[in-house]
Order: structure tokens, then C-alpha cells, then sequence
């Protein structure tokens, strides 16, 4: 049985039936979190890599596409609301005329998601939203600081509840980061997990939660960052954490580390996006990368994406990061940058 | 351990090492490629079939890969009625 379904993964990551593009509108950021691995420098996304997306994308579901996954990541994508605007609606255009479903979704920090945002972008079908905390708000403002200095956990708690008020058919993911040090802050009875359960996870399916260990992710305060000793007291505290979400009232179906369907393949790896032939990340500059973690490493870049919508890819590039799909080795599937940018021969909370 | 939680030992270490984007929510997940046997494509695929095209195209034609690989199977008298051939 895991070999069908793992089968079936591989499958779904080398069909020319799905397109999975990852883009940033801009790779600027309103937050300086303590732990962030990016640098900001590309601002805006241009025009000419804006029409390269929609040509690439009007090309393929021409030919029969049959789901086109959009996520904006960044930098804050909301930074640069204007093109995600314009991406969204223009690719949703696209795909409706031609009979692509189109799933999207953003990986942001909150702070600029307004109701009014959200409902244009639950319009252009954008309706995945994964959001971070670091834990209540005297924790949170300590790591998740805007430029400014000032802590973002009021604007973020702020986004989640309009997210928990909309009407609109959701997912979404509340990341929950920790580190040994502030792990007696999310436990107990008067903790932040039972807090966010209640909240917002409890008795609405629409919501999830996904807790992960900070690791030393490649930015400037690496060796100020506390983290576990091993990946095995990150998992066992992650098994506490889920505990107490349980019994907050969590349905385990709202837990990612314990889903075992379509994301997960044999004894529960997930096949990275950055491991699949048919998933890209299109830099605000028109890069074309795979992985969201690495951006400094120029290994990352395997093409480029031009104003005709060509998506010029380097192959001898490429292939390292689809080398799981050829040897089925579950890291380089689960985490390619680890096996091949940073030489891991086991997983590690190092990984973002 | 809950009984929820059963597997999650075996997945906890992986999990961990998947960059943030990677825990997408269900609605997220590619399409199911129903229309696929279930087999074990993977054993098959090389470089070659991994070549991505100016338009985004694998080269790989995963159907018959997947066809191939049944065949392969069934001669060899594998497992391959158990896993979707």
C-alpha cells in the first residue's frame, strides 16, 4: 500500500497534467524576524515577468492543464499587493477560460492582510493562507519585529481573526514556531497553545496548526538563535505540543504531522516542492529557483523565466534537485536542499 | 503516545526537515493523478524523462512510464497486481 501511494506521489510530480508556481512579488519584508535567512534585495516584481507568468501559464492550459497551483511567498508578498493583485485575477482569467482549476494560496506574516484584501483574494480563488507565531505576544514581539522595531503579534493575531470572521471557504495553516526556550510558554493551561485552539482551531475545519522547531536557517543572528540539541527533543516536543492542542479540543485532522494522505508518501515523507519536476519558483527578478530556503545559494537558480513566457530552464541544474524521484531516497524527495545543497545524510530541524 | 499519533514517529523526522511551504493544507495538494496505475514509476524514471521543456513540460510521458513499468512487473512476476498494474 505505501508503495502505491508513494507511487502515486512521484507520479504527481512529474505530470505535465499540474503546473506548481511559487512566486514572489517582491522579496522585500515589512518584518526582520531573529531567525530569517533572506535578504531582501529584489524589490517589486516588473511587468515583463509579470506577462511571462500569464504567457506561461495561458500556454500550458491551452495544451489541457488541469490544475495550476499559485502561491505567493516572498519576502511579504502583501508588500506588493498590486501585483499579487494582478497576478491572481489575470491567472484565474486564464485558467477559467480554458477549464484549469485553479487552487491558490500565500505563505504571509499577516500584518497587511485586511478583510478587504482577503475577500478580493478569496474572489480570485486564493484561499490558502499560512500564517506564523511565535508564540504569545511578549514571545512573538521578541522575534517577529517590524523594521521599525516594533512587535507584529497584535497585527498578526489581528489577521487571523478576520480570517476566522470571513465567511469564505479557507485553509488555513498557523505555524507555530519554538525553540527550547520558549516552549514553557506555549504549554499548560493558561498556555498559548490552548489559547490559539480555542480561539481559532477549535471546531472549525478551515484552520490548522503545524508546529516547528527554529532552526539555524542561514541569517545573520544564527548563532544567537536557540534550538534543540537534536531533531529527536524538536519531535518529541512537538508530540507535547500536539497533545495539548489535543486536548484543547483539536481534531487530529487539523494537524499536518498527523496527516498520512496526498502530501505524504511512504513512512510519511513528503515530496518537497522543490523535489518535483512540474513545481517552480519564480523569483521577483524572473529567477527561476526551487527552493524557498536557499535564495543565497547559487545552485538555486536553474533558469529563468522570459517576458514570452518561456521558462528556460538549465538542466544540468535542475536535475539535482529531482534526484529523489529517480532514487526514491525519501530526504532527497522530503528535503532536496539537504541532500544536496548542505550535504545532510539525515533530516534535521536545520531545515525551514 | 495517543493512538492518533501512531505514526507519527516514523513521519516526525521528515516532517521536520520540510521547508515551510512544503505544509501546504489539503486544498493545496496537487490533483490526485487517478488516471495513473499505481505503480512504481519511479523505479523507471531517469534524467532523461526529467527534462523540462520551455513551456514547463517534463518529458517523461508518465502514463506510459507507468504502462512500462507494469509490464515489467508482470513479467517478473512482482507484486504487481498489489500495487495497481
Amino acid at each position: 500500500m505505501r508503495v502505491d501511494a508513494m507511487s502515486a506521489q512521484i507520479a504527481g510530480a512529474v505530470t505535465n497534467d499540474h503546473l506548481h508556481l511559487i512566486v514572489n512579488p517582491t522579496e522585500r519584508c515589512n518584518l526582520r524576524c531573529a531567525y530569517c535567512y533572506e535578504t531582501f534585495a529584489l524589490g517589486k516584481m516588473p511587468q515583463t515577468i509579470i506577462s511571462g507568468i500569464f504567457r506561461l501559464v495561458k500556454r500550458r492550459a491551452e495544451k489541457g492543464l488541469k490544475t495550476f497551483r499559485l502561491e505567493f511567498f516572498g519576502g511579504e508578498p502583501l508588500v506588493a499587493w498590486d501585483v499579487v493583485e494582478r497576478l491572481a485575477r489575470g491567472l484565474l482569467d486564464i485558467c477559467r477560460a480554458n477549464g484549469t482549476e485553479m487552487l491558490g494560496g500565500m505563505t504571509t506574516n499577516g500584518v497587511l492582510l485586511t478583510r478587504s484584501r482577503l475577500d478580493r483574494l478569496a474572489a480570485c480563488d486564493v484561499r490558502a493562507f499560512q500564517v506564523t507565531l511565535d508564540g504569545p505576544k511578549a514571545v512573538h514581539d521578541r522575534r517577529r519585529v517590524a523594521r521599525q522595531g516594533e512587535g507584529s503579534f497584535d497585527a498578526v493575531w489581528k489577521a487571523l481573526e478576520t480570517l476566522k470572521a470571513a465567511p469564505h471557504s479557507l485553509d488555513v495553516l498557523i505555524r507555530m514556531h519554538f525553540d527550547p526556550t520558549t516552549l514553557g510558554h506555549l504549554l499548560g493551561a493558561a498556555g498559548f497553545v490552548r489559547r490559539v485552539s480555542t480561539a481559532l482551531v477549535k471546531d472549525d475545519e478551515r484552520f490548522r496548526l503545524h508546529f516547528h522547531a527554529v532552526g539555524r536557517w542561514g541569517g545573520p543572528h544564527d548563532d544567537e538563535t536557540p534550538v534543540f540539541a537534536s531533531a529527536v527533543d524538536g519531535q518529541a516536543a512537538i508530540e507535547t505540543l500536539i497533545d495539548e492542542a489535543l486536548a484543547a479540543g483539536c481534531s487530529p485532522t487539523q494537524f499536518v504531522q498527523l496527516r498520512r494522505d496526498a502530501d505524504l508518501g511512504e513512512a510519511g515523507h513528503a515530496i518537497c516542492y522543490a523535489a518535483r519536476a512540474n513545481a517552480f519558483v519564480i523569483r521577483s527578478d524572473g529567477r527561476v529557483a526551487k527552493c524557498t530556503v536557499a535564495f543565497e545559494d547559487d545552485r538555486n537558480t536553474v533558469g529563468r523565466l522570459s517576458e514570452d513566457g518561456d521558462l528556460i530552464i538549465d538542466q544540468p541544474r535542475h536535475l539535482p534537485w529531482l534526484q529523489g524521484l529517480i532514487s526514491g531516497d525519501p530526504l532527497a524527495l522530503s528535503c532536496p536542499a539537504l541532500s544536496y545543497l548542505w550535504s545532510k545524510s539525515d533530516p534535521s530541524t536545520e531545515a525551514a | 503516545m495517543s493512538k492518533n499519533k501512531r505514526w507519527l514517529s516514523a513521519a516526525a523526522l521528515a516532517a521536520s526537515a520540510v521547508p515551510a511551504m512544503a505544509s501546504v493544507p489539503q486544498a493545496m495538494s496537487p490533483a490526485e493523478p487517478s488516471a495513473l496505475p499505481l505503480a512504481a514509476v519511479a523505479t523507471g524514471l531517469t534524467a532523461a524523462d526529467l527534462i523540462v521543456g520551455l513551456d514547463g513540460t517534463v518529458a517523461v510521458d508518465v502514463r506510459a512510464h507507468a504502462a512500462a513499468v507494469c509490464q515489467n512487473a508482470n513479467n517478473g512476476g512482482s507484486q504487481a497486481t498489489n500495487n495497481g498494474c
